[in-house]
């Protein structure tokens, strides 16, 4: 009698307190736990090439509107997109209603092209705004969440002292099955991570600590 | 004061930390663990040019590691040269999901036990959770139900957090965990699943993705404890 098929809980209640709110005419069951026996009603889609980075920092590929119910739950702050090109209409939208602050890194030397590498300056910015813990939660992403999302991952690892090759192997795992591009391993290789100014009071948490 | 100094104080930090790296290598020798000694690059780094001019790697992070979400990190299963980067995660817990004897890891078992997390009041040793679990082979082989839910109970008490998990490699057995609380605990999308566990998995698996579809449990929780990334309607 303790447990009540989910379904049964209003799908606007906070689902924490499913049982709780439940009508139930016993007392209080002693068992304070709650059961969980289904996935939730709705599922949400994770944008392309979605993953977590680090504490409520993410990376992905351009969200599109089947996204937004997902990207709502990670409340973000920031987005930095990393694109040439303007990001959608629907997206733009979405992140006007939301009150993010999007910042776009991509276009910063003009007449750049969509297959550019990110350029140094566009990188150094990003690592800025990532370094800062009063712009997070923090989604860096670009039109497909490979290579310039990559690039700043990249260097960001960089940032924290990995090495190469574990950094080579996370930029690749998001690469797709056209594989990763030697250019961009060689330029988070040469990345100069004392370019990077960190104020010890401002950054995140998980770095360095 | 003279510059010979002024260079010994500012490396002081660092040599700590490689110290603690050129220990663990010296240990390795004794241990049946592949041998992975400190590169020579990192040691003569330790010297020079000092850290102010490049910064040193540092950190070596397991296999296939990445962030599940918060609290939760997977890997492969992590060698001594991964331990400086594991012991910054300040870890609570392990979870590992292999078929490895004992005797084969026993250096990581005890580096586990060995490895404490301040907490407001003590340290605590790392809670190491091992179960023994052989990756999927079909048609022979089938992942475990009763393990997975064992796991992904401790998964739903933040008590436990920081969570490693890892199996051997960080591809399969921890692709399905990771799959099933992607689907159970969090509502994600089967494409969204499966897309992820083949960006870890590298080819291989159907089984796996076939067995995360089809996955059913009864998980028990308190809400006190949840994680903040649980989503219930």
């Amino acid at each position: 009698m303790d447990i009540l098929p989910l379904s049964h809980s209003s799908s606007f209640s906070s689902g924490s307190t499913a049982l709780d709110s439940a009508p139930i005419s016993t007392p209080s069951p002693v068992n304070p736990n709650q059961i969980i026996s289904t996935p939730p009603a709705v599922a949400i889609v994770p944008p392309f090439n979605f993953c977590p980075v680090e504490r409520q920092l993410y990376r992905s590929g351009q969200p599109t509107p089947i996204n937004f119910p997902f990207l709502r739950e990670l409340n973000l702050k920031t987005i930095l997109w990393l694109a040439v090109e303007d990001p959608s209409d629907e997206f733009l939208a979405f992140v006007d209603d939301n009150e993010i602050t999007l910042n776009h890194l991509g276009l910063v030397t003009e007449g750049s092209n969509p297959w550019d590498q990110l350029t140094e300056t566009s990188i150094v910015a990003a690592l800025q705004i990532i370094m800062r813990s009063d712009s997070y939660p923090l989604l860096v992403c670009c039109g497909m969440g490979r290579h310039r999302t990559g690039t700043v991952i990249g260097c960001l690892r960089r940032l924290q002292g990995w090495n190469l090759a574990s950094v080579s192997e996370e930029y690749r795992r998001f690469v797709g099955a056209r594989g990763g591009r030697v250019l961009i391993e060689l330029h988070i290789e040469a990345f100069d991570a004392n370019s990077i100014h960190i104020d010890p009071q401002l950054a995140p948490t998980w770095f360095n600590k | 004061m003279n510059e010979s100094i002024l260079n010994t104080i500012e490396l002081q930090p660092t040599i700590g930390d490689l110290g603690t790296l050129k220990e663990l290598s010296i240990n390795d020798a004794t241990t049946s663990h592949n041998i992975r000694r400190v590169p020579s690059y990192i040691q003569a780094h330790s010297q020079f040019p000092p850290p102010a001019l490049q910064p040193l790697i540092r950190f070596v992070p397991p296999l296939n590691f990445a962030l599940v979400d918060e609290g939760v990190y997977r890997s492969g299963h992590p060698l001594p040269i991964n331990y400086p980067f594991l012991e910054k995660l300040r870890l609570k817990t392990i979870i590992y999901l292999g078929d490895r004897q004992k005797e084969d890891n026993k250096d990581y078992i005890e580096w586990a036990a060995a490895t404490s997390t301040p907490t407001s009041t003590s340290k605590t040793p790392i809670k190491l959770h091992y179960f023994h679990v052989q990756s999927a082979k079909e048609p022979y082989i089938e992942n475990d139900p009763e393990k997975l839910t064992q796991a992904l109970n401790i998964l739903l008490d933040t008590r436990n957090y920081p969570v490693l998990i890892h199996s051997n490699k960080g591809k399969h057995r921890i692709g399905v965990l990771v799959g099933v609380m992607r689907k159970m605990l969090q509502g994600w999308c089967l494409a969204g699943i499966f897309d992820e566990y083949a960006k870890f998995a590298a080819g291989k698996g159907d089984g796996d993705v076939e067995f995360i579809e089809t996955f059913e449990t009864i998980l028990e929780y308190n809400s006190k404890y949840a994680p903040a990334w649980l989503r219930r309607d």
